[in-house]
């Protein structure tokens, strides 16, 4: 068939325009601004000061700054531990021809068709209350008076609660694309491995899981996603000034650029959150770069 | 087949329809009050040609508060009532706290035409986004009923001494407390001083009432203040600017009279527990604890959990042993109105600001929102907060938030973490200093 490279042109030129302005200037523009003083994100470019990497130096030397990437990266490697390793769980579960699979399947989902404020506000008021939470009412029930007393919204435990309530709302999701990966392998495979003797738990070992590399890759890639745009729960648990123990880039960012509560002047400083937010998208791109070279999918042919 | 195809397509092609004419119709605003009418961005038209004074003007006007508290609803009857009697047509929307800080400036710069807003005081940051309004208070002689205090506080703002704020709903800080409880444990009189704070809190305790509370936003506000009567404040900000914490005998002084309190049973064993706002809604204002540091603006904020029943009581942070000042100073702030430079008419706005914080208006806001009124006419405060009438009238030096003890953002989670351990008991007033001085040379 012949092209018509005019209308390719014609039909390409609309998104690609769409692309640019949406997603390429912005890009390019952050990345501009991180190397200079710029007090609000709307001030003119005459106002810009040029500071070359200043503002990347000053970050790295303040330590709540480093204190919310340790807090990040934490969340990270727990919780992507618990929350990939949990729904992993899960989906062997409900694949292991489990009764009433698809109602187990729309529960744990459930907490993510359900508001992020909800949900944290559920854990703060209901689950984590030192009064009248639900471990607190249900340690004391049983009689486990040492468990009943943890104060978990206290500074030493907040980012475990945190990190608990986070993963629980988000553990649904990777659990169906786990499933979903699980339903692409052959029963032929699992029927062969079991005339050779092979066990449930062989069978996960040696069938389903060399299996999922690529859905793990997917799932680790979206894990990072994710956390690196980890905002909504941190600021819910600690929501007028920023805590220690559960600060992350996001928020460290959104102070600078909108200021800080309880401060008598608001100062903003739009050049360094543009450079947290490069830091942020360097963090992803690492990361898609490890995930890709040291999990490599090719190599089974389903 | 066919046809279903192309019944799908004409559906298709409607949902489209209607998604973009519900996108391109949705207003800049969040919610906008019933009695407007207008579009936002477009001029302001000239004054004149009908019968009242501001006739053909057009006012922009986005509030920080949403339209279904009580500030809203109030600011709505006024511009309602300001619309029918001046003429002028005036587009109030409703962007809440998050809206004014994360969009206004963006939208001013974008050249959208905001004439007026409302916010948290001190918008210096806005810089010359914002107009003075010195002549249009001096042309109506405004000032005659104002606080002279917050009057002054938001010109302190500006190196040029110019006000661009215009105060309203003051507020200012210190212990709340719960008259019933006091009165069940024998206290006639409140604290003026130290020793007769803690002779209080030994009272309260021995009735089998939990002293005080407090939430982990609000951590600092006792301990800034308490170091601020020390050092006054801009001693404490350079405190925490600086990381002077050891450097400073006053930090380990406070911090050994906030252990003590936590030593004599004085905070809620739930102290370090309270993600804000559990303290106040949970143990305050339920009644279970005696004192809880605030400001003014709790009795409104927790009224569907208190009702009417609840005996509220104000004093101010009693005076400190060694301290530099007394209750003559305090945590006194305010709301303010700006007018934009994108306002071609400011008398028209002045006019409308004038008539939310002055007379009727200021009244009916106080009123409605257990607030406190900024126009010195209105002699009559709220029944529960008529207590701190008299500390505002004689405040005679306005503290920074905390007492300054939150100037540096850097420093404030460090700080609230090892306050909630002091007030917990799980650190000493060594341990703190020695925390903080840490924290901030990290």
């Amino acid at each position: 068939m012949k092209r018509n490279k005019t209308m390719i042109a014609a039909f390409a030129l609309p998104a690609s325009i769409l692309f640019v302005a949406i997603f390429v200037y912005p890009v390019i523009r952050t990345v501009f601004m991180s190397f200079f003083s710029i007090q609000e994100i709307t001030d003119s470019f005459s106002s810009w000061v040029f500071n070359g990497i200043d503002n990347y130096k000053s970050l790295m030397g303040n330590a709540l700054y480093r204190t919310s990437w340790i807090n990040l990266l934490k969340i990270f490697f727990l919780g992507g531990v618990i929350t990939l390793g949990v729904s992993l769980l899960m989906a062997a579960i409900l694949k292991s021809g489990v009764k009433l699979k698809g109602f187990w399947q729309a529960v744990i989902y459930m907490p993510n068709i359900i508001s992020a404020v909800a949900m944290a506000t559920m854990w703060i008021q209901y689950v984590f209350n030192s009064t009248y939470g639900f471990l607190h009412n249900f340690f004391k029930a049983i009689g486990l008076e040492s468990l009943a007393n943890i104060q978990w919204l206290s500074p030493d435990m907040k980012f475990t609660a945190l990190l608990v309530s986070y993963c629980f709302g988000t553990i649904g999701h990777y659990m169906l694309i786990w499933l979903s990966g699980m339903e692409r392998i052959s029963p032929d495979i699992y029927e062969a491995s079991s005339i050779d003797g092979a066990s449930k738990v062989q069978q996960f070992f040696y069938v389903t899981m060399p299996l999922l590399r690529g859905i793990f890759k997917t799932n680790l890639t979206m894990w990072a996603i994710s956390c690196s745009g980890f905002f909504i729960w941190s600021k819910l648990f600690s929501p007028i000034t920023a805590d220690t123990s559960t600060i992350v880039p996001m928020i460290y960012m959104y102070e600078k650029l909108f200021g800080a509560a309880n401060t008598d002047s608001v100062t903003r400083d739009a050049g360094s959150a543009a450079a947290i937010g490069v830091m942020l998208c360097i963090f992803v791109v690492v990361m898609f770069f490890v995930v890709n070279k040291t999990i490599k999918d090719d190599d089974i042919e389903m | 087949m066919k046809n279903m195809k192309k019944l799908l397509s004409l559906l298709l092609a409607l949902v489209m329809i209607l998604a973009m004419a519900a996108c391109g119709s949705g207003d800049a605003g969040k919610e906008s009050a019933p009695a407007q009418e207008s579009k936002s961005g477009e001029s302001a038209p000239v004054q004149g040609g009908g019968d009242k004074i501001y006739d053909g003007v057009k006012l922009v006007y986005w509030s920080n508060w949403e339209a279904t508290e009580t500030q809203g609803k109030i600011i709505t009857e006024a511009v309602n009532e300001f619309m029918a009697e001046t003429g002028a047509e005036v587009d109030l929307q409703f962007k809440g706290r998050t809206g004014i800080k994360e969009g206004l400036i963006p939208a001013l710069d974008a050249d959208q035409k905001v004439d007026m807003f409302d916010g948290q005081g001190n918008k210096s940051n806005f810089g010359d986004r914002i107009v003075p309004v010195e002549d249009l208070m001096a042309a109506a002689d405004y000032e005659k009923d104002g606080n002279a205090a917050m009057m002054e506080l938001c010109r302190s703002y500006y190196a040029d001494g110019k006000t661009r704020e215009i105060p309203y709903q003051m507020k200012g800080n210190g212990f709340l407390y719960n008259k019933a409880l006091f009165r069940q444990a024998g206290i006639e009189s409140v604290p003026t001083n130290w020793a007769e704070f803690e002779a209080v809190c030994q009272k309260l305790l021995d009735a089998g009432i939990t002293p005080m509370t407090t939430d982990d936003a609000y951590t600092p506000q006792a301990f800034g203040i308490h170091l601020a009567r020390m050092l006054g404040t801009d001693k404490v900000k350079a405190v925490v600017n600086d990381g002077l914490w050891a450097e400073t005998p006053e930090v380990l002084t406070t911090a050994k009279a906030f252990e003590g309190l936590a030593s004599k049973g004085y905070f809620s064993d739930l102290v370090a527990s309270n993600a804000f706002p559990t303290g106040q809604n949970t143990e305050f204002a339920t009644g279970m604890i005696g004192m809880y540091v605030c400001g003014t603006w709790l009795p409104n904020e927790v009224r569907n959990i208190t009702g009417d029943s609840f005996e509220w009581g104000f004093f101010n942070y009693p005076e400190v042993d060694g301290g530099i000042n007394g209750t003559e100073a305090m945590v006194i702030g305010c709301q303010s109105f700006a007018i934009t430079n994108k306002c071609d008419n400011p008398e028209a706005a002045f006019a409308l600001i004038s008539k939310i914080t002055r007379g009727e208006w200021d009244a009916k806001l106080a009123e409605g929102t257990l607030g406190l009124p900024i126009d010195k006419a209105n002699t009559e405060w709220p029944e529960q907060l008529a207590d701190a009438k008299p500390y505002f009238d004689a405040c005679t030096e306005i503290f920074a938030v905390s007492g300054g003890l939150e100037n540096n953002p850097n420093i404030t989670p460090a700080l609230k973490e090892n306050l909630a351990k002091l007030y917990a008991g799980l650190i000493t007033a060594d341990q703190f200093v020695a925390n903080m001085e840490t924290a901030s040379q990290a």
